[in-house]
């Protein structure tokens, strides 16, 4: 890793499909790990909760950009923190909060975790940087 | 304290650039992203002040976007994303507008 390397907390508030926010803070961490820089987390907020959904399912020639996330996630170690009340907002469920409000199913995509703004801040006051993505 | 100012909206369609112009100091860098590359070639109000930061070598533009619009930026500098995250570094802090 380079000797000035940077830990970087990145803010996603933009939807997987119909706008490009995501697919380009999916571009600019996979540049910055590449680079040698840390991502010490991804954090999903407004539409951006949509990119933890495990039912998204484009054409198989099409970029699925929750299956990139994750793998991004896995292969360099840093978490993909979602805010639990814009996802149920949203229908982005997982499997605690399904059985605490009676749903049937639960959506929410692994390595995702559902959180709240105080990850958030916390993520950003352990990174250098903070680069958010509308 | 510099600031990285983002936009990824066209001038023509928000008051992004525009305010963000007007609030930007000496030392910030511009950095014109997905539906903002627009701004680096088409004739728009704001284009001859976004011209003048041109000059001070405060403008960027990401290469990518240009590209998938079939786009050339007759100003600023074309930036990779790797020249975006260098950008990160120089700065404090990023802003989205």
């Amino acid at each position: 890793m380079a000797i000035d390397s940077m830990k970087i907390a990145v803010l996603v508030s933009s939807a997987p499909y119909g706008s490009q926010g995501a697919s380009s803070a999916y571009q600019f961490c996979a540049s910055a790990v590449q680079a040698g820089h840390k991502i010490v987390g991804v954090f999903f907020y407004q539409e951006g909760v949509l990119n933890a959904s495990q039912l998204v399912s484009p054409a198989t020639d099409e970029v699925n950009l929750p299956d990139f996330w994750a793998k991004l996630a896995i292969q360099y170690q840093f978490p993909l923190e979602v805010c639990v009340s814009a996802s149920l907002r949203r229908g982005i469920v997982n499997e605690t909060e399904a059985q605490q409000l009676s749903l049937n199913q639960f959506n929410l995509k692994a390595p995702f975790v559902l959180s709240g703004l105080g990850q958030l801040a916390e993520l950003s006051a352990g990174a250098d940087k903070l680069v958010q993505f509308l | 304290m510099s600031i990285l100012h983002t936009i990824n909206r066209s001038p023509f369609q928000t008051h992004a650039l525009q305010q963000c112009l007007a609030l930007m100091s000496e030392q910030d860098d511009l950095l014109l992203i997905e539906d903002a590359v627009i701004a680096a070639q088409a004739k728009h109000t704001l284009f001859k002040q976004l011209t003048e930061l041109a000059g001070q070598g405060r403008l960027m533009v990401l290469t990518p976007d240009l590209e998938a619009r079939g786009i050339k930026n007759v100003i600023g500098q074309a930036c990779s994303y790797i020249g975006f995250v260098e950008l990160v570094a120089k700065h404090k802090s990023q802003m989205a507008w």
